[in-house]
């Protein structure tokens, strides 16, 4: 045993016993340890043992001052053990070996992850600060048939057993108000068709198409109002919205997947909604921004549009969203009622345009073809009254 | 949570019969040798504040601290499982965790990604080539699964040591990966052939002619009975399977571990586990039958309409405040019955895998009861769930310490004897696993 040596270190932790085990076999030995100058001798059934040197030690947990014992291995040789249950051996031990403290292992590992950190947080800064969007521009380089297929996917998606409705009259006054609607110099939206779905939305999706639903055309008062909201859906097309949030969100998922795989997996999600809250509202701002702009091209006045929202929203709350889409999609579709910024905020910025000359979207008699474009619905209370009698 | 059973009970401890810490080594009586002692000590609701910590750091480091987090809390919970006073080492480390992720994200999740949307592309929606993709996909996640699930058990098994000793799982993940996969479609597999035996006796090869919903409604009304009754085998065939393949898949991989030179041996069938099985399902039956009829009788059949999404006949009757309240009262009921039905069973398969899990020749013991683990789960998922899972850790250390405080080995082990083990370590970790969720620590 090196017995002199050990008090220059620590005159108050004398040799401790503990248990050994070579690494070799499940065998434990009996142990005495002393904190010799340049390591811990062991001791070891009575004969002397191993010298460990304090850098090289290891331990399986790591130190902190509530440590009451400690199991630790030599670098040299990591299947060898020695377990000691002594809390002043565990402080005695952090003083002369710091590198097993709790704090000095975390540390090792957070300044290198920490500076992955630094340089990801610089890089989303810079692309805030210089208004630059990665997914934009990858958005830009789909090719068209691309944007085509990815559209009629989630179209088909958002349809589901829904009726696509055909009725002639319908789809011609559709087609005139879509002409008149398309913006002159950009190819804007390829195809708009309406849903037989009871359920108050619009959406564009990529491709250039756009889908509203039955009930939009039962809801609106006139033809102005669903050219508002057709003229907003063909803005999210002509922003390729729908496409940048494809992109957007397969590179959240891969980010995310990367990076958030070490923790819960809700930090992900919320981050990911997050995000896409604050980008979509921004969208929807630029969305109105083409709606009115085309409605004004078009000589429809914008004033209805504005009327629509209130009538969707009558109490200026933002919180009442309806039932979101059921597509799986995330950020490929936009549609015009979730997510969206206060409309209270939307009405008044389309109110503030000025007055221009305008004629109604489109004629009394398109404007009824159009509603009935999903067919005449049979109203249930007069068929319940019918005697089958009348039936020859 | 019962993967992390599992895990406790076929693997994670260790087995010894040395003298207890204080007593010298040549003390040991060789005339009555004891079983060893298994003891808890270690924290439990104080790993809350690590659990904060290692959320913290995971944010600020965008995740990447995770890994490491993860590995402190588990050498936490390994070092507070005690064999004869001494206690198990967890010898993983962050690094390991990490390139084993980002392998797998490189080799599996992104291939795939690029897959889905390549076909989509390049085929369109609803092409026959995206159909074939994606159900080649979901059956290979089935293989996958397995094969995941297997390299993790290895991983840990190899960074599990006791007095320097490691723990090995000495087979091939493949061959794992293959039986998960024949076991789990075997019986859609035999439901599908008999389908098409039945519907060439009859049918030949002409293909359906089903134009309308009410040629098809024709159909059904014409074949109800063998459809009933392919439905019936696939069902019950399904269910009936499940003790058989847990048993099988238990079988596979605690006869491939090992600790240190000494395998673990599994000698248990599948037929004691039946007769609580089937009790539980028929008392899922009649809970499945019970439920709804309460309900109705509780609101009556107009509002019994109002619960269904959307009811395509006449106009539901809004439900009254108190009707809902009953309605959710006896859903919790239902709940609960279900839980103790299903720890009922759980409890009895556990205990039976443990009896039949022998180290050394010794089988252990497992006394879980079923008031035990429903405690344990209702108190975790909320610990989980309502923390972003930034208290996991505490519910992990309980689970642990359930265990370990219900388990014991029935007789003397000569430690002595056991030398180290010679298998191989892998340099990754666990990727697979975390990338199909199936890992519980």
């Amino acid at each position: 045993m090196s017995m002199p040596s050990k008090h220059a270190l620590h005159p108050a932790v004398g040799p401790v016993s503990g248990r050994y085990s070579d690494g070799k076999s499940a065998a434990s030995h009996d142990a005495v340890v002393a904190f010799d100058a340049a390591g811990l001798q062991l001791t070891v059934d009575g004969h002397a043992g191993p010298l460990w040197h304090y850098a090289d030690l290891r331990a399986a947990t790591p130190l902190g001052s509530s440590s009451h014992n400690v199991l630790l291995s030599p670098k040299a040789d990591p299947d060898a053990t020695l377990f000691v249950a002594n809390r002043e051996f565990c402080s005695a031990l952090m003083e002369v070996a710091p590198h097993l403290a709790t704090s000095a292992e975390r540390w090792r590992v957070l300044k290198p992850a920490l500076a992955v950190g630094a340089v990801a947080l610089a890089l989303g800064v810079s692309v805030w600060a210089f208004d630059y969007s990665p997914s934009k521009s990858l958005a830009q380089m789909i090719p068209n048939k691309v944007r085509n297929a990815l559209g009629a996917s989630v179209v088909d998606g958002m349809v589901g057993d829904r009726k696509v409705c055909r009725e002639t009259a319908g789809v011609e006054a559709l087609g005139r108000l879509h002409q008149r609607l398309q913006p002159k110099a950009q190819t804007g939206t390829d195809r708009i068709i309406v849903v037989d779905w009871g359920l108050v939305n619009a959406f564009a999706v990529p491709g250039g198409q756009v889908v509203i639903t039955r009930a939009i055309l039962e809801k609106a008062g006139n033809a102005d109002e669903v050219a508002g909201v057709i003229g907003h859906e063909i803005g999210h097309g002509l922003a390729l919205h729908p496409e940048t949030g494809l992109v957007r969100s397969i590179g959240f998922w891969a980010v995310l997947q990367f990076f958030m795989t070490g923790s819960p997996g809700v930090l992900g999600n919320l981050g990911a909604t997050a995000m896409q809250l604050g980008y979509n509202r921004d969208a929807e701002r630029e969305a109105d921004g083409y709606a009115i702009a085309l409605l004004r091209d078009a000589g429809i006045s914008v004033k209805p549009f504005a009327a629509f929202f209130k009538k969707l929203d009558p109490l200026g709350k933002s919180g009442s969203t309806p039932q979101p889409a059921p597509t799986g999609r995330v950020g490929s579709v936009f549609d015009i009622l979730s997510t969206h910024p206060a409309p209270a905020e939307r009405v008044a910025r389309i109110e503030a345009v000025p007055d221009y000359p305008s004629t109604p979207a489109l004629s009394d008699a398109d404007w009824k073809a159009l509603q009935a474009i999903c067919g005449v619905k049979p109203k249930p209370d007069p068929k319940a009254v019918t005697p089958p009698a009348t039936k020859l | 949570m019962t993967q992390a059973l599992n895990d406790l009970t076929a693997g994670q401890s260790g087995i010894g019969h040395a003298p207890p810490y204080a007593t010298p080594y040549s003390a040991d009586p060789p005339a009555a040798p004891a079983p060893p002692t298994l003891r808890w000590d270690g924290p439990t609701w104080s790993l809350t504040g690590l659990g904060f910590l290692n959320f913290f750091l995971s944010v600020i480091t965008l995740g990447i601290y995770g890994f490491w987090g993860r590995t402190e809390v588990r050498k936490r919970i390994w070092s507070s499982i005690e064999l004869n006073g001494e206690p198990l080492a967890y010898t993983g480390t962050g690094k390991e965790l990490f390139l084993g992720f980002l392998v797998v994200f490189g080799i599996v999740l992104v291939p795939v990604l690029l897959l889905t949307i390549g076909t989509l592309i390049a085929f369109g929606p609803k092409s026959p080539a995206q159909t074939v993709v994606q159900l080649t996909l979901g059956i290979g996640f089935i293989f996958l699964g397995g094969v995941a699930s297997y390299r993790a058990r290895r991983y840990r098994m190899s960074r599990t040591a006791w007095r320097g000793i490691r723990g090995s799982l000495e087979g091939s993940s493949g061959t794992y990966g293959w039986a998960t996969f024949w076991t789990t479609l075997l019986v859609p597999l035999i439901s599908a052939i008999l389908f098409g035996i039945w519907y060439l006796a009859n049918f030949g090869f002409a293909a359906p002619n089903l134009p309308n919903q009410a040629a098809q409604g024709a159909f059904l009304a014409a074949n109800w009975f063998w459809i009933a009754a392919l439905y019936f085998i696939l069902i019950v065939g399904s269910l009936l399977i499940v003790p058989w393949r847990t048993t099988k898949l238990n079988r596979h991989i605690t006869n491939d571990m090992a600790f240190g030179s000494r395998p673990f041996t599994f000698t248990g069938s599948s037929k004691p586990l039946y007769a609580r099985f089937i009790a539980r399902w028929v008392g899922v039956l009649i809970l499945f039958i019970a439920t709804p009829a309460a309900i109705y009788l509780w609101i009556g059949k107009a509002r019994f309409a109002a619960i269904g999404i959307g009811s395509q006949t006449g106009r539901p009757v809004p439900l009254t405040g108190s009707e809902i309240g009953g309605i959710i009262a006896l859903l919790f009921l239902a709940s609960i019955l279900y839980s103790i039905l299903t720890a009922w069973y759980k409890a009895r398969e556990l205990n039976y895998f443990a009896s039949v899990t022998r180290y050394d020749g010794q089988p252990f013991r497992l006394a879980v009861t079923a008031r035990g683990l429903i405690w344990l789960v209702l108190t975790n998922a909320p610990l989980t769930l309502f923390t972003l899972g930034i208290m996991r850790p505490v519910a992990q250390a309980r689970t642990a310490k359930y265990i370990v405080e219900n388990m014991s080995l029935e007789g003397p082990i000569d430690f002595n004897a056991i030398a180290q083990s010679t298998a191989q370590r892998s340099k990754t970790g666990e990727g697979l696993a975390q990338a199909f969720d199936v890992d519980a620590f």
